[in-house]
């Protein structure tokens, strides 16, 4: 399990350094080849970060690929970080509505003076709202499950010196819903998004259970 | 070859299989019912992490730790009253500590609170070797709310009291405590540092799991800058979260008020509070203690709330003087 827990870091982190990925409105996209957007929000703690996405043209549907890098606010600058790489695409749209979904792995790390811990995961969105070029009005409903984790205790091992460093198995998962508008200017979007937050058992659930985040994007 | 190749492989992945986050002792301590070398006494229907130091002749003192959901491990520096003539005993409450878990549902009930004291009484009737024996009780923080509610049922069991601040006597005061002392600050390092484990460990309920990720978001209150004036970390067993979350809503749910009955109680109590902490002072300080008659409120000098553990060398002769006194 170690060889495929490392397998499962080291690809996800390969993937991650090298992708970026996006907020898309996909009745905007005219002749957009690159997303390049910056992001600031507040999710368990406060984060900033920036994404990129690339928009690869077939004969079906265009399908976003792409990735995004997020850090906490504070002192120390990437003790702690989010990184998700995902594909996207919208499945159906009829006048204006649009159904779209998003697929994504996430690679987390967390670290302060009790414990470090790295996380790999994944998490699946569904998007139904209304696109017009300049604007759209998303809802979402996403489930993020982080699905290995390996935690080395610091201060905690201290505290309980027989604490089991390593690696642990899946440990729980949360759903988000929420609200995302989206208006452009000339080559520019601006996103706002806002939801709420629940643990996998809707007993569970964050100390903060909302979400937000603003974001700016530039078409290429 | 490819047999061995592919045997070694199956024989490696199996001999690795993950941590299980609930497994008891992966990453907390076991308790009193699964560890047999933890020290305990069944009292009032469950088992509690107990130690006591000094001779069970001497003036009994009662050590209760804050919380709700916190244990006895940093306050043990007390245990040096037992040198100077004192029967001192320590206990992690209900659900907490190395106390054995509960269920949920005890700490829901209206008479929640009533609990607790009882479980405190019941400790004292154990632990109290005859009826001349006098017996102290030193809180700290909700210990020393609990010490109070104790006070205000039993005010007769009781020789004397060290409160160490105690958040408030009532609901109302205790939430106006609490919004300054937890105060939010959401662009901080402290805030990520407690809240981000919730994005790696959610929805799920085994004890074990919450315990663990109680142990970080319990950190925000030692960060650096923080509203407590605590100068660090201090060590601790266990964070009894089901307890501590289910104690906060039955608060929020039914509310409390300790000071129905404490005008009767005429003995003089040493009431505590600490240089450091921005979230009480001297005012909060009276305004807290004001429901007793009979109070010496006292500041204990370089530290923040985490007196017993950070500032125990100026807590001590203050205490020991006033147990002398009614020794």
């Amino acid at each position: 399990m170690k060889t495929k827990n490392f397998l499962l870091v080291l690809i996800s982190a390969l993937v991650h350094c090298s992708l970026f990925a996006q907020d898309v409105n996909f009745r905007g996209l005219d002749n957009t080849k690159h997303l390049i957007g910056i992001q600031a929000g507040v999710d368990y703690g406060s984060y900033y970060g920036v994404s990129y996405g690339y928009v690869w043209r077939n004969k079906l549907t265009p399908i976003v690929i792409g990735t995004e890098f997020n850090v906490p606010f504070g002192n120390n600058l990437v003790d702690d970080w989010k990184s998700r790489t995902s594909v996207q695409a919208e499945l159906w749209n009829y006048r204006g509505w649009s159904v779209s979904a998003r697929l994504s792995s996430i690679f987390r790390r967390y670290d302060s003076n009790l414990a470090t811990m790295l996380n790999v995961g994944s998490d699946f969105t569904l998007n139904i709202g209304y696109a017009k070029p300049k604007w759209s009005l998303i809802a979402f409903a996403n489930y993020d499950k982080p699905i290995v984790t390996h935690i080395e205790n610091k201060l905690l091992k201290e505290y309980y010196p027989e604490i089991k460093d390593g690696w642990y198995d899946e440990s729980g998962g949360n759903y988000k819903f929420g609200l995302r508008g989206q208006v452009s200017y000339k080559t520019w979007n601006a996103f706002v998004t806002a939801g709420k937050q629940y643990g996998r058992n809707f007993e569970n659930n964050p100390t903060l259970p909302f979400f937000a985040e603003v974001s700016v994007q530039k078409r290429l | 070859m490819h047999k061995s190749i592919y045997f070694f492989l199956v024989f490696l992945i199996a001999a690795c299989e993950p941590e299980d986050w609930s497994k008891p002792g992966n990453l907390v301590p076991r308790t009193a019912d699964e560890d047999a070398s933890v020290p305990s006494q069944q009292i009032n229907g469950t088992l509690l992490h107990v130690e006591s130091y000094g001779e069970p002749i001497d003036p009994l003192i009662i050590v209760i730790h804050g919380g709700p959901g916190g244990d006895f491990r940093s306050l043990l520096d007390a245990r040096n009253l037992a040198d100077d003539g004192y029967h001192v005993v320590f206990y992690d409450q209900r659900g907490t500590g190395l106390s054995k878990r509960e269920d949920q549902s005890q700490f829901e009930n209206e008479g929640a609170v009533d609990l607790f004291i009882d479980d405190l009484d019941k400790l004292i009737t154990l632990y109290r070797f005859g009826p001349g024996q006098k017996v102290f009780i030193m809180g700290h923080s909700w210990g020393a709310m609990l010490a109070t509610a104790y006070i205000n049922r039993y005010p007769e069991k009781i020789t004397g009291a060290v409160l160490a601040e105690p958040g408030g006597f009532t609901w109302p005061q205790t939430e106006d405590y609490l919004s300054r002392s937890n105060e939010v600050k959401l662009f901080r390092e402290a805030i990520n540092d407690a809240l981000v484990p919730e994005s790696i460990i959610s929805g799920k309920s085994q004890d074990e799991i919450l315990d663990y990720k109680a142990s970080f978001f319990s950190s925000y209150e030692n960060a650096p800058g923080n509203v407590l004036g605590n100068a660090g970390e201090y060590p601790f067993w266990r964070n009894g979260s089901v307890s501590a979350e289910a104690m906060n809503e039955h608060a929020e749910k039914y509310g409390f008020d300790f000071t129905s009955n404490l005008n009767s109680y005429t003995t003089q109590i040493l009431f505590l509070y600490s240089e450091h902490n921005k979230a009480y002072g001297r005012g909060w300080a009276e305004q807290v203690s004001a429901p007793y008659p009979n109070v010496d409120l006292q500041m204990v000098e370089n530290c923040g709330h985490e007196m017993f553990y950070f500032g125990w060398t100026e807590l001590y002769p203050k205490a020991l003087n006033y147990f002398n006194q009614l020794k």
